[in-house]
């Protein structure tokens, strides 16, 4: 019984190496992971990281990732696409500190006062309840605090630029929508339909400005999805031991122990019989 | 030969016998079955586009553009049937969730698989899962041989939109239904398509099996 617990303990152990081992071989200790999310609208740019030209053409909605990189702090330079980067000037000259091991994104997008930025959100990635995902709403858009509105209803309350607010949500699809904190109309943004997909984070970003005199408003929205840490699941697809009749009974103990006392039994039959024998033959 | 002499080698014969049987359970010969382990529940991670950059300080600059464009979860691709020619299943699957509140898969009846629709479909980024149950009300069930697969037997789905995809086996273990790896529900990494039912000792007490038999195939390319 000891060794057979032995066993199993030492075969958890094993599954725990391999699950552990599973993790991907090129990411070194440490590295993070990084999106890079353009939320500016109507520029097409070219993205230098620490000075060398990383995305050609990046166009305005999309989302670029994941790339693995060593923590530490990042040069980021971004210039209308095809522009000098040694004469021209940049739309946005910032840094960007990725810490060790984490899942984030970073965010070309406006701020409250509709300049370029670089934003940095860290994604949690930690898993959600079995069968649910993560919705992610953050504000990246040249507007006041807004509510985020989820089938009608406030979901996301009083979110201001550069803020962010998440929910676990069961697996389907919310109609949401934008509108200024503490309002219902009129919707800035939406309503659009959004996935919820288990085992996914769904981040959705607010983007663009209102708007403003002759220009037209370019409010919008940008997704990506992360898959979360997959959540430990059960599954039990058995309940007649048909695989196993012996189990629950020791069964082998039992032919063991019976054999050697039939054995005996035998043995001692023979045995006496051989004594009565010999008092007839006495 | 006296019958002393009889009585004695029988006795000497029936005692080494139980011994034999005895240790046998003593050194770990469960009565259980056990499947062996071949190949590995991982699939070996092809280099992401992205590892040019890998490694370098943040100093150094890096050599190439290496940014892949990130994408959301394409649409479910509803699986109908599955075909495991090398144990002579073909069965019809139907689309199954989680039973409420808990980390259950819900498990279809024992003649059906069940497509884990809260996971990728099979082909797509990450671990597809099909359940099937080894045996019910005192039957064996859809996922009974499963554990017979072998490295390169070919398993063959067919989807809704009348398509089909083939895959080949390339692992199969049993594991601990306590220490079932989460990244066989997994979203990231390689498509994979992980064929699940129960193996191991029976628990009569709980009326399930401690662990679960694992086999993971590849598509086929």
């Amino acid at each position: 019984m000891l060794r057979r617990l032995m066993a199993v303990f030492m075969g958890v152990g094993l599954v725990a190496t391999l699950a552990l081992s599973a993790l991907p071989a090129s990411a070194a200790e440490g590295d993070g992971t990084v999106y890079v999310v353009h939320g500016i609208p109507g520029v097409t740019v070219d993205v230098y990281v620490n000075g060398a030209k990383q995305l050609p053409n990046f166009t305005p909605g999309t989302v670029a990732g994941p790339l693995t990189l060593p923590a530490g702090d990042y040069a980021i330079k971004i210039f209308k696409a095809g522009d000098d980067p040694n004469t021209a000037t940049p739309v946005i000259n910032s840094s960007v500190t990725l810490p060790a091991g984490a899942n984030a994104s970073v965010v070309a997008n406006l701020d409250a006062s509709a300049k370029p930025v670089l934003s940095t959100f860290v994604n949690d990635v930690s898993a959600a309840p079995a069968g649910q995902g993560r919705l992610v709403v953050r504000h990246t858009a040249a507007a006041p605090a807004v509510d985020v509105l989820a089938n009608g209803s406030p979901a996301f309350k009083n979110l201001a630029n550069g803020q962010q607010a998440q929910a676990n949500l069961p697996a389907g699809t919310i109609q949401a929508s934008v509108v200024a904190a503490g309002t219902t109309t009129p919707v800035l943004i939406g309503p659009a339909p959004v996935p919820v997909t288990a085992g996914m984070a769904t981040v959705v970003y607010a983007v663009g400005a209102p708007a403003s005199g002759s220009t037209a408003s370019t409010l919008g929205v940008v997704t990506q999805q992360i898959a979360l840490t997959a959540a430990p699941m059960t599954v039990q697809t058995g309940t007649s031991g048909l695989l196993d009749r012996d189990s629950g009974t020791p069964t082998w103990a039992l032919a063991g122990i019976g054999a050697a006392m039939l054995g005996l039994v035998a043995a001692g039959g023979i045995a006496f019989g051989g004594r009565r024998l010999r008092r007839v033959e006495a | 030969m006296t019958r002393r002499r009889i009585a004695i080698l029988v006795a000497a014969l029936s005692l080494a016998l139980g011994a034999v049987v005895a240790f046998a359970l003593v050194d770990g010969g469960s009565s259980a079955p056990h499947v062996r382990a071949i190949g590995s529940l991982t699939p070996p991670t092809s280099k992401p586009a992205t590892s040019a950059t890998t490694g370098a300080t943040p100093s150094t600059a890096p050599a190439a553009p290496a940014f892949p464009t990130a994408t959301t979860v394409p649409p479910a691709r509803p699986v109908t049937a599955v075909h495991l020619p090398a144990i002579g299943v073909d069965a019809p699957v139907v689309g199954v969730g989680v039973e409420p509140g808990t980390n259950d898969v819900a498990i279809p009846d024992i003649d059906h698989v069940g497509w884990y629709e809260l996971g990728p479909s099979p082909g797509q980024q990450g671990s597809a899962v099909l359940v099937g149950h080894v045996d019910g009300d005192g039957r064996p069930g859809v996922f009974f041989d499963l554990g017979k697969l072998e490295i390169g037997d070919v398993v063959t789905v067919d989807f809704a939109d009348g398509g089909s995809a083939d895959f080949r086996v390339t692992g199969r273990e049993q594991v601990a239904k306590v220490a079932l790896p989460a990244d066989l529900f997994g979203r990231e990494g390689p498509p994979r398509l992980s064929l699940i039912t129960c193996g191991g000792a029976f628990d009569s007490a709980t009326g399930h099996y401690v662990d679960n038999v694992v086999v993971v195939a590849v598509p086929v390319t």
